[in-house]
């Protein structure tokens, strides 16, 4: 019996740890936004405009969408600024501390967190104004001639419509 | 029978419990969903509501802005007709609706609810009821975030995900513990059978010193009688005493061999080579008993062990084998090479060995014989296993006894 002792302990161990890992595996805490198409996904019924500080910028590779963390009074919001070599390219500096405003579609991920896909973004701290998405959503990204739209004005092209289910492209509405 | 009777009833326990827990679990989680829907469903007639007040009031309805909850995505106010009358994007109010789903609620009257999966790929509630403003019935739409809602669900999950890894140890555990007792017990019947051996060493070592040489001097004296006598009655007794001296030396020789060490120094040994003098041995007793003896070794087959141990493997189960054989029976040994071993075979065609006895043919002391030892075959084993191989007893084709031996091949 003095043999069995440590397997037995080993095996109340497991059974009071397993649950943990397991747990967590099958929420899948790491890539709780999986949901979520960050990429592309755009819907113009959720679009909103917010400002807010810059908490942290996360351009990291294990990240396939440059992004940063946005305290919107209360609430700290993700706004998802398009993949992170399209970012590094044509993307504003911005650093921690820095205020800006955001257009975007809000959405909650499974992990609870609110991203927002950012359409157009102001660093109201040094002017700069950047366009990752046409009007209709669109990200600029996708190609199709959309090219670059960094700049102070970004261009506005009237009132949105919206667009029927299912439609190919950027912004897309509620199926 | 009573550990039978336990073990049914710890398994009986075990799957009665498992079987609750995940009832318990899986209805824990069943209740979950229509509490988070009830939860949604609630704070969408609350929103509905606060927000037909406001309309009432203010019929630009720019006081619906004012009315900002986290959980909802969006909102919008859709006429009969599909024209957007207020939209939390206010970019799309005055356009025309992208598709037609508050339809059923203008043509029926009543709220609808259902998921919706929105172009971020987000799914949401969707909440249509019936908006009376300004004289007509429009419908509110409100998309609300599911997150908060479910939290009631993923709890309820994860307690039920909980529940089912935690029976899963457990059975591991159980069948783990299990197998460790049996291990425990298996290894304390080895150490049990270990020390009934260095016990019976003990008294191997005693018959030796103390047994044997007076039997030498009673054997010795007997034959002295046994020349001294002249043919008759007294003659007779001192022959008595010989031949019963002669078997008590043969038990003390057996008691000696079966508890004496695991032999040593295995060699390869030709199996024909010692079965031979074997057969020639005891041709006369199968004459005498009026059976035959059938051989059939190939001449080049060899095994790993020791040769006297062979010998007295082969000895006794012949022996054995003719002792139990009818008239006119035939006793056949045979042996092949399966793989890496040898199979030896030793059969009879004598009334056989009982199912029931063949577990404890090999033990020490068992014998059914009048005035046997009971050790042959316990000698028999011992040294198979010493050299590797096994030994069992099995029912002949042809009814009989056989004697299975599979021993290592040289």
């Amino acid at each position: 019996m003095r043999t069995a002792l440590p397997t037995i302990i080993f095996l109340l161990t497991l059974a009071l740890v397993a649950p943990v890992p397991a747990g967590a595996a099958w929420w899948g805490g790491g890539d709780a936004q999986r949901d979520l198409d960050l990429e592309s996904g755009y819907d113009a019924n959720t679009v909103i405009t917010a400002s807010g500080l810059v908490t942290a910028m996360v351009i990291d590779e294990a990240k396939p969408q440059a992004r940063f963390e946005m305290a919107t009074g209360e609430e700290v919001w993700v706004v998802i600024l398009g993949p992170r070599k399209y970012w590094t390219e044509n993307g504003v500096a911005l650093k921690v501390g820095d205020r800006v405003t955001v257009r975007g579609s809000k959405a909650q991920g499974k992990d609870g967190v609110v991203y927002l896909l950012a359409q157009c973004l102001t660093d109201e701290s040094s002017g700069a104004e950047v366009a990752l998405r046409n009007e209709s959503g669109r990200p600029y990204w996708a190609g199709n001639g959309a090219g670059n739209r960094l700049g102070r004005n970004g261009s506005r092209s009237g009132p949105l419509r919206q667009q029927s289910p299912g439609r190919v492209g950027g912004g897309r509405m509620g199926r | 029978m009573r550990r039978l009777l336990v073990a049914l009833l710890t398994i009986s326990f075990a799957l009665v419990l498992t079987g609750g827990l995940s009832w318990f679990a899986v209805r824990n989680y069943r209740a979950a969903a229509p509490l988070a829907e009830e939860n949604l469903r609630g704070l969408a007639l609350t929103l509905a509501g606060a927000m037909e007040s406001l309309a009432a009031r203010d019929t630009s309805l720019t006081s619906l802005n004012s009315l900002v909850s986290p959980e909802v995505a969006y909102s919008a106010l859709i006429t009969g007709q599909g024209k957007i009358l207020f939209h939390t994007n206010a970019d799309l109010t005055g356009s025309v609706v992208g598709d037609a789903r508050h339809l059923p609620v203008v043509r029926e009257g009543t709220m609808r609810e259902g998921r919706v999966r929105l172009g971020t790929g987000e799914t949401v509630y969707e909440f249509q009821a019936p908006f009376h403003f300004a004289g007509e019935v429009s419908v509110l739409r409100l998309a609300l975030h599911t997150w908060r809602a479910e939290a009631v669900m993923r709890r309820a999950r994860q307690g039920q995900m909980v529940i089912f890894s935690l029976l899963a140890v457990g059975w591991l555990m159980g069948g783990g513990i299990v197998l460790l007792l049996h291990r425990q017990a298996v290894q304390q019947r080895l150490a049990d059978r270990q020390h009934e051996l260095a016990r019976l060493g003990e008294v191997g070592a005693v018959l030796a010193h103390e047994v044997r040489n007076p039997l030498a001097g009673i054997k010795g004296y007997g034959q002295l009688l046994v020349e001294r006598f002249p043919a008759g009655r007294e003659h007779d007794f001192a022959g008595l005493i010989v031949s019963e001296a002669v078997r008590l030396e043969g038990l003390v020789d057996d008691i000696l061999l079966y508890t004496r060490g695991a032999p040593e120094n295995l060699a390869t040994v030709n199996l024909a080579a010692v079965a031979l003098p074997i057969l020639t041995l005891l041709a006369p007793q199968a004459e005498e008993l009026g059976a035959r003896i059938s051989c059939d070794l190939p001449d080049d087959l060899a095994v790993c062990g020791q040769e006297e141990g062979l010998r007295r493997v082969l000895l006794n189960l012949l022996t054995n084998a003719l002792q139990a054989s009818p008239e006119n029976g035939v006793v056949t040994l045979a042996a092949r090479r399966a793989g890496k071993w040898v199979e030896l075979t030793v059969a009879d065609q004598g009334g056989g060995i009982p199912a029931e006895m063949r577990a404890e043919l090999f033990l020490p002391f068992r014998t059914s014989k009048a005035r046997g030892s009971g050790l042959g075959l316990a000698i028999c084993k011992k040294i198979i296993d010493g050299g590797g191989g096994s030994i069992r007893a099995e029912a002949a084709p042809g009814g009989g006894a056989l004697l299975r031996v599979v021993l290592p091949a040289a």
